[in-house]
């Protein structure tokens, strides 16, 4: 299914990742099938603080906040806004959204010494794009 | 190779069920990185691993492999997925306490799902773009963000989560109306579709959809069109085929 999915990504709109990242698995599917009632649920270790993290409230003043100085940071010279991807890239990480995903690769690499399959699976995306916008 | 899963003594995880006599992918790798088995009753059969005592279970590794066991399974046969760690005593209790008393139930579930696949599309607000927009359409936003300006966070405090809250509520105005041409265009190539619950004041939508096989290539194009219809304010992001967590009933 992986090869499949990675033909459509070149000239495409849709982020069409060739296998599901941990931060996919734990948003889209922990906490979804059938439950054997009466029996162990194991909990995931190490990251039940992240499933948290990741509903976060979104009438909060630490969400607000977070707006706010994304606003603040917003040049609006810069009409399109093509020019500031690498500006707004680390903004999103300072702000809490960025902090659970990097929460999530920090327990990743931890627990998988750093070679797992995401990594090898995004490198060649990274490349092909800079590949296409050089050409 | 599913006649052995019954010696098991251990405990043992499980993934999923599907149709009896399912054939597995030969190297399929679950949780612990143990081998995957079949243990059959009947109609059905229940996807299941041997627990090694002695490593650690329930880590992120033991999640992906979880979700991959069914995923590669759910591309050659219908499953029903179960919840991430499940464990039984021993893969009699399998057999005894899920799939006897299930079995009627599960096998008409897997009817609903066999030659459907999941596929969990999240649609997002391009941040930057948003903001853009809603500074120059708002005043008092862009009033706001004079104000902070060169400010530290303590010194405009109150004006901050001011300006935080215009924009977030802007926002989330310009949600509804960015979601439901998505959710129509979408149910008319799917055969279900869920919406999860939003995280995040710039998610636009985030939903899981059952697609048949034969409108796999109809649902694909839907999502490209869309992708390029709402760029770039929106980001699309689908993952899938998938096995249909989203999909199972309760049983």
């Amino acid at each position: 299914m992986s090869t499949g999915t990675m033909q459509r990504s070149r000239g495409s709109y849709v982020d069409r990742p060739s296998s599901s990242s941990l931060a996919d698995v734990v948003e889209i599917i922990l906490d979804k099938g059938l439950v054997i009632d009466a029996y162990i649920r194991v909990s995931l270790v190490g990251i039940e603080v992240l499933t948290i993290d990741a509903r976060i409230v979104i009438a909060s003043v630490d969400t607000y906040l977070r707006f706010a100085e994304a606003t603040n940071r917003l040049d609006l010279a810069a009409q399109g806004g093509r020019d500031l991807p690498d500006l707004m890239s680390g903004m999103a990480e300072g702000g809490a959204e960025g902090k659970s995903k990097g929460a999530v690769e920090g327990v990743k690499e931890a627990l998988t010494s750093g070679d797992d399959d995401d990594d090898e699976e995004e490198q060649p995306k990274r490349r092909t794009r800079q590949s296409s916008k050089s050409e | 190779m599913s006649s052995n899963v019954r010696d098991y003594a251990a405990e043992v995880y499980l993934y999923g069920v599907v149709p009896a006599q399912t054939e597995l992918p030969s190297d399929l790798q679950g949780v612990q990185a143990q081998p995957v088995h079949l243990v059959e009753h009947g109609r059905v059969a229940m996807l299941a691993s041997e627990v090694d005592q002695d490593q650690e279970l329930g880590t992120p590794d033991d999640l992906l492999a979880h979700t991959k066991t069914l995923d590669e399974v759910a591309s050659h046969s219908p499953v029903l997925p179960l919840a991430f760690g499940t464990v039984l005593p021993d893969a009699q209790a399998v057999a005894d306490d899920v799939l006897v008393p299930g079995e009627e139930a599960y096998h008409s579930a897997i009817q609903n799902v066999t030659g459907h696949a999941q596929y969990t599309l999240t649609v997002t607000f391009d941040r930057e773009t948003l903001l853009r927009e809603i500074v120059q359409e708002v005043p008092e936003a862009e009033q706001l963000r004079a104000t902070i300006a060169g400010t530290t966070e303590d010194e405009t405090r109150p004006q901050r989560i001011q300006l935080g809250e215009l924009m977030v509520k802007a926002l989330e105005q310009r949600q509804p109306e960015a979601a439901a041409p998505v959710l129509e265009r979408l149910n008319q190539v799917t055969d279900d579709l869920t919406e999860h619950e939003r995280r995040q004041p710039d998610d636009v939508t985030e939903v899981a959809a059952l697609v048949a096989s034969h409108q796999t290539e109809a649902f694909e194009e839907a999502v490209e069109d869309l992708a390029r219809e709402y760029h770039p304010r929106c980001k699309f992001r689908l993952v899938g085929p998938q096995a249909p967590y989203d999909f199972v009933p309760e049983v």
